[in-house]
């Protein structure tokens, strides 16, 4: 693990240096659809101020959970509340999942745990060990599936049983507007609309959902992160591949870099539409899982299925016949 | 198109003539980009910012923060020859 540290910021300024549209400093950013530039002063108060504008909406309950992987975008969103929580009425709980992924996750959670201390927030982690019986790495050694497939859904259960051990009701996620474009693009092209609207109805079993970097791009996410001298070069999930994703994301810096503010507008357009419509669409109601009990899709959860207990389940059943 | 010789009316240079000879003339260096690899590549900048250097060596700009000396700098710098300019990757694969 290697943090970057930058000599200074704001130092007196150099002919070649272009400066901060607000203050003259020299800039660190430029952001391509206002067409200006900013120093980090101003930078960070732009990202916080986009929080703010966020959170403001939202009716936040005594207790946000945040999850917090560790990463540049959880860090920078748990920095940002610290920053700013005076103005809220909750108080963070940061809420980390280890999913046991050797030479790799020792870092972020060692990461993780140092800035919990530093910005005195709440931590608490579970490990899929403790709450599965086996870590990531066991499960994908044994399965044909894809491991980002079965992270994802065990990552989300680990997080809902931390949830409803403290009686969180709402978790604010490190996603930005980078993210949110991609997933919009990639809604369209698998052509389920059901995704659009998944995770934002009414649930009286999950936690909602908060997304406060919403119109935040990665790049500024990175950047207060930088700045805050809590950016660290962390290694890469060895799990990671190329996928849609990538290649949507590659697509989309393209269209960035020609037409400035791309990026938001697609991030926007699907937020519009849950807006418009999500209180006229029709979503399908949980199930409840024949074997754990927790709410999902079908009568046997993903969760089960990837811990393969439906299938003795089956085979209970049949002996039991 | 810029003028460089060795010796010249220093007249010609205040008026902005004629642009001094500078030590990257005269030792022909180049920009030095240090990759998110940690691998160095020797660039001429001709007068282009970062962002179409970057581009030139097929790395996406946007995907990346850049620093001149230990500091953060916008990608529409253009830098001189003689700096060295490290790329920091922000978005990862996958």
């Amino acid at each position: 693990m290697r943090t970057i540290l930058l000599k200074s910021f704001g130092s007196p300024m150099a002919d070649k240096k272009i400066h901060c549209e607000k203050c003259e400093r020299p800039a660190v950013y430029l952001d391509r659809e206002r067409e200006i530039h900013l120093c980090s002063d101003h930078l960070k108060e732009s990202v916080e101020n986009e929080v703010r504008r966020y959170l403001i909406t939202k009716r936040l309950p005594k207790t946000l959970g945040v999850a917090f992987s560790g990463g540049k975008d959880s860090t920078a969103l748990l920095k940002v509340l610290s920053e700013i929580r005076s103005e809220f009425p909750s108080s963070i709980i940061a809420l980390t999942v280890d999913e046991g992924i050797e030479g790799y996750r020792q870092d972020t959670i060692r990461a993780a745990t140092e800035t919990c201390l530093t910005l005195r927030i709440p931590h608490e982690i579970i490990r899929f060990q403790d709450l599965y019986g086996h870590s990531l790495d066991h499960l994908v050694s044994g399965s044909e599936r894809n491991a980002c497939t079965i992270c994802g859904i065990l990552r989300r259960r680990a997080l809902e049983v931390l949830v409803q051990k403290h009686k969180i009701t709402m978790i604010a996620t490190g996603h930005n507007q980078d993210d949110h474009a991609q997933t919009t693009v990639m809604n369209a092209i698998s052509g389920d609309v059901r995704k659009i609207f998944t995770g934002y109805g009414p649930s009286s079993w999950y936690a909602q959902r908060i997304k406060p970097f919403a119109r935040v791009s990665e790049k500024e996410v990175t950047l207060y992160a930088l700045i805050s001298g809590l950016f660290r070069d962390l290694p890469e999930c060895p799990y990671a591949v190329s996928s849609l994703r990538g290649e949507v994301r590659t697509l989309l810096y393209q269209y960035e870099q020609t037409h400035p503010g791309a990026m938001r507008n697609a991030a926007r357009c699907e937020e519009e539409i849950r807006e418009r419509l999500g209180g006229t669409y029709q979503q399908e109601l949980y199930k409840t899982c024949s074997i754990c009990g927790w709410p999902g899709s079908g009568t046997i959860c993903q969760v089960c299925m990837v811990l393969g207990k439906d299938v003795r389940f089956q085979n209970f059943m049949k002996d039991e016949k | 198109m810029m003028i460089y010789i060795r010796s010249c009316n220093p007249n010609h240079i205040f008026a902005g003539i004629i642009k001094p000879i500078t030590h990257n003339a005269k030792t022909n260096s180049r920009m030095r980009l240090v990759l998110p690899d940690q691998s160095v590549i020797e660039v001429s900048v001709e007068g282009r910012t970062i962002e179409t250097i970057l581009n030139s060596q097929s790395i996406d700009p946007l995907t990346t923060l850049i620093s001149r000396e230990d500091e953060i700098i916008p990608e529409d710098t253009i830098p001189d020859e003689d700096d060295i300019i490290k790329v920091i990757r922000i978005s990862h694969g996958g």
